[in-house]
């Protein structure tokens, strides 16, 4: 009995040294982990006050902006825009995928941060209803199933960069792709009767980047028959491209070929949809 | 009076071995990871709006305590920075399975598209947990940024 009750106070004795020996260990690691928390906190406190710094500097001009620019009809613009895009669904590939990683910039106007984007790079036409589409909700799915539960009042699409490439080749045309894009758009449709559809033509490559199965030549033909093609499948065709003009700048891409940087977000892309929602009815 | 004595040595055995507490990281300030690995990112990083978080990703931030959602700012590269904490195991979970679909979804983008450096190091990367932390990084300083972490943590 008393051998037995000796095993149990030595087991117990055991317990309470580990649990000891187990919170100074926690005590240390919380000590040390605090201690290189205040050093980062302190490199931050330095970064803060230069930016604070900054800030004094560009809130004068943003009060002074503000005074002279901040009317009524400013805010009731914000209010249009923000009522026009939140929760309206930008459908693309990766010039439309550029676009969604432009919007959390602090540059970017508020009024397109409740868009939803259904984006995934390498994608086109010939692929727009495959099942392993955009990811929405954690999957990739078909972008049919994303749009027929989401249900916007307004998409807009922005499809084919990926396919002008091969439009020089035997046996593939304009005519199949556009085909294609309108079994895409009549898909859609029946996901979600009650969206209205814009479609977004292809925009230019830089000049040093044509070849002759890739050329602003193509694209422009592409373009010309796609908006004939949008009155068909009773869609509005929009002009993004003619911004650009004939050509990409090369100061207006991130890769000097088909890709738009926040210079060409913000000073095409941005007025563009700005003036589309302000212009509507 | 034994029972008890049992009772109490089985309670502090379960309490040191979970380490008191067990993995919740209290003292993880995610704000401060990333301000630490960010830099050395090799492109333009853009922390990613709750918005486009609960769109792509299906996570609701409402059940994070901390988070950020980082990447470049290029689609044509694979660099990503997710540093999440969610208390909720069956959430978590969900959570750790739409990340590693959007890490499935990158690798068939960038393969597709025909850039292979890019698509190997979205194949090299993995989402890893401790306790409520997920964290998933792709760059090419991957093992630097990863080693930081883990050391924060």
């Amino acid at each position: 009995m008393n051998k037995r009750a000796n095993r149990v106070y030595w087991l117990l004795f055991i317990m309470v040294l580990i649990l000891g020996v187990s919170i100074i260990i926690d005590g240390i690691r919380a000590k040390k982990h605090e201690n290189d928390n205040s050093a980062v906190q302190v490199i931050e406190t330095t970064a803060q006050t230069e930016s604070t710094t900054e800030s004094t500097t560009g809130e004068t001009t943003t009060s002074e902006d503000a005074t002279e620019g901040t009317t009524l009809d400013e805010a009731a613009a914000n209010q249009k825009l923000k009522d026009f895009y939140d929760g309206q669904v930008f459908v693309g590939d990766s010039i439309m995928d550029g676009f969604a990683r432009y919007v959390p910039k602090t540059e970017a106007p508020e009024w397109l941060n409740n868009v939803i984007f259904l984006t995934k790079v390498s994608w086109g036409i010939n692929t727009a209803l495959d099942d392993d589409g955009p990811m929405y909700q954690g999957k990739a799915q078909n972008v049919c199933d994303s749009l027929g539960a989401i249900k916007p009042e307004r998409i807009f699409i922005n499809l084919g960069i990926n396919e002008m490439r091969g439009l020089g080749t035997p046996g593939y045309s304009i005519e199949k792709l556009l085909n294609t894009y309108g079994e895409a758009i009549a898909a859609i449709k029946e996901a979600t009767p009650s969206s209205k559809i814009y479609i977004i033509n292809i925009t230019p490559c830089t000049e040093e980047k044509e070849t002759a199965l890739f050329s602003n030549a193509t694209i422009k033909e592409f373009n010309e028959d796609l908006k004939a093609q949008c009155d068909v499948w009773g869609v509005e065709y929009l002009d993004l491209a003619s911004k650009f003009g004939d050509v990409l700048d090369p100061e207006l891409s991130s890769d000097d070929f088909v890709h738009h940087n926040d210079k060409a977000y913000s000073e095409i892309w941005v007025p563009f949809f700005r003036n589309l929602a302000l212009e509507s009815e | 009076m034994k029972k008890i004595v049992k009772i109490i040595a089985a309670a502090l055995a379960v309490c040191a071995l979970a380490g008191c507490g067990g993995n919740n990281n209290e003292n993880v300030d995610i704000d401060t990871i990333y301000n630490g690995i960010s830099p050395m990112a090799e492109g333009t990083l853009v922390e990613m709006n709750d918005n486009y978080i609960s769109n792509y990703y299906g996570i609701d931030v409402a059940d994070l305590s901390q988070y950020v959602f980082a990447q470049s700012d290029d689609p044509t590269s694979a660099e990503t920075i997710i540093i999440f904490m969610c208390d909720d195991s069956e959430k978590r979970k969900t959570y750790v399975e739409a990340v590693n679909n959007a890490l499935d979804q990158k690798f068939d983008e960038l393969t597709n598209y025909d850039l292979p450096d890019e698509a190997k190091l979205v194949k090299d990367a993995k989402v890893k947990t401790s306790g409520n932390l997920v964290y998933l990084i792709i760059s090419d300083n991957a093992d630097s940024m990863n080693k930081i972490v883990k050391d924060s943590i």
